[in-house]
C-alpha cells in the first residue's frame, strides 16, 4: 500500500497530501511495458477461454435465477424487494454475458434492468412486458446463441426497445394522472 | 521502462457473483499473481480488507447489505481505517456518468466498466503503480486527486467576474 509522506501542504480549505509510491518501488521491475501488457493479456486471455468450458452452465444457472424471480414476481406479489432481485439480476446479466460469449443476452439484460431502473415509483411494470424480456434471454441461453447476434436478434432487440419506450411512457402517464 | 511483478501484489476482489470472482481471479493469476482473495460484499471486503491487508481492492459495485461505493467511503477515513490509502478500482456493469461520478466522489482511485478485459483489467493496474496520485483532504472528500489532467484555456476568463468566490492560495 502506498503510504503517505509528511509533505503535507496546507490549504486553507484543504490539503494536497503526497503519496509515496512504495507499490511502485515493491512491484516494478525493469522489462518493456508493451511486451508485458500483450504477454499478460495472452495468458489472461488464454486461461479465461479455458474457462470458458464451464460458460454455458453459468449463464444457464443465471437464466435459472431470473425465472425464480420473475415466477415469485408473478404468483406471490409484485413488491419493490422482488423488482429490485429482478433488477440485480438483469444487472448482473448485462455485465456477465458479454465475457461468457452472450452479448445479445447482455444487450436484453440491461434493456431489462433501465426499464425498471426508469419505471416510475408507485406504477406496476406490466408483467407481461417483463415476461418478454426473461423469455427472450433463457431463449438465447438455451437455444447456445453466442456471438453478436443476426438479423432476427437484432429485430427482438428493435422491439423490445420499442416497447420499453412505449411502456415507460404509458407508465409516467399514469404516475403524472395519480398524482 | 518498467513491468509489473505481480507476485509481489496482493489482492481483495470483492463481488456477489462467484463467477465474475472466478473470471478476475483466473486473469490475476495469469498475470502472476498469487495472493488473491475473495469478498462476496461490501462488509466481509472490509474485512477482507483488515484481515489481508491488500495491495489493491478490486470491488463492485451492486452488492447486498453495502455496496462498492459505501465499501469505499468506508475505507477512506484517515482518521479510523488504516488502509484509507488502499488503490481501490470500482467494477460495474453501471456505465452511466453518474455512477462513475458516485465512484470518484466516494474516494475510488479508477473506474472499469463490465465485461472485464484482460489488457484493460492490467493497464488500470498499471497506471496505479506507474501514476500514483496525490490524495486530498478536504471538509466533505478524502481520496485520490479526482483532476487527472491539466488541459489549457484559451477561451474568456469568465470565472474572474466571480473571483470573490474561489480560495486564494498563498505562496
Amino acid at each position: 500500500m502506498n503510504q503517505a509522506q509528511n509533505t503535507q501542504v496546507n490549504w486553507p480549505e484543504y490539503r494536497v497530501i503526497e503519496v509515496k509510491n512504495t507499490l511502485g518501488a515493491k512491484a516494478l521491475i525493469p522489462g518493456d511495458p508493451r511486451e508485458a501488457l500483450a504477454a499478460a493479456a495472452k495468458k489472461a486471455n488464454t486461461a479465461v477461454e479455458q474457462l470458458s468450458i464451464e460458460f454455458p452452465a453459468w449463464m444457464l444457472g443465471e437464466s435459472d435465477r431470473l425465472h425464480k424471480i420473475r415466477f415469485e414476481l408473478t404468483n406471490e406479489g409484485y413488491s419493490a424487494e422482488r423488482l429490485d432481485q429482478l433488477f440485480t439480476c438483469a444487472h448482473d446479466i448485462k455485465g456477465q454475458a458479454p465475457t461468457y460469449g452472450y452479448p445479445v443476452a447482455g444487450i436484453i439484460g440491461k434493456l431489462l434492468a433501465d426499464l425498471i431502473g426508469k419505471a416510475p415509483a408507485g406504477v406496476q411494470i406490466p408483467l407481461p412486458v417483463i415476461d418478454q424480456h426473461v423469455d427472450t434471454i433463457r431463449a438465447i441461453i438455451r437455444q447456445n446463441l453466442k456471438g453478436d447476434g443476426n438479423n432476427q436478434t437484432n429485430n427482438i432487440i428493435e422491439g423490445l426497445l420499442v416497447l420499453n419506450h412505449t411502456t415507460l411512457k404509458k407508465m409516467r402517464a399514469s404516475a403524472a394522472a395519480a398524482e | 521502462m518498467a513491468k509489473i511483478a505481480f507476485d509481489q501484489l496482493r489482492f481483495v476482489v470483492c463481488d456477489d457473483n462467484a463467477h465474475m470472482r472466478r473470471i478476475l481471479r483466473t486473469m490475476l493469476r495469469a498475470f502472476g499473481s498469487r495472493e488473491i482473495y475473495e469478498a462476496e460484499e461490501g462488509a466481509s471486503g472490509l474485512e477482507a480488507v483488515e484481515a489481508y491487508q491488500p495491495d489493491i481492492l478490486i470491488t463492485d459495485i451492486k452488492m447486498p447489505i453495502f455496496d462498492g461505493i459505501e465499501l469505499t467511503r468506508m475505507i477512506r477515513n484517515p482518521d479510523g481505517f488504516s488502509q484509507a490509502y488502499l488503490p481501490i478500482i470500482v467494477l460495474s456493469a453501471y456505465s452511466e456518468k453518474s455512477q462513475v461520478i458516485a465512484a470518484r466522489d466516494a474516494g475510488a482511485t479508477d473506474f472499469m466498466c463490465k465485461p472485464v478485459s484482460a489488457s484493460t483489467l492490467y493497464a488500470k493496474i498499471e497506471s496505479i503503480l506507474l501514476n500514483p496520485r496525490p490524495y486530498i483532504r478536504t471538509a466533505t472528500y478524502f481520496g485520490p486527486d479526482r483532476r487527472r489532467q491539466e488541459s489549457s484555456f484559451s477561451g474568456d476568463d469568465k470565472r474572474e467576474e466571480d473571483s470573490d468566490q474561489f480560495i486564494t492560495i498563498p505562496d
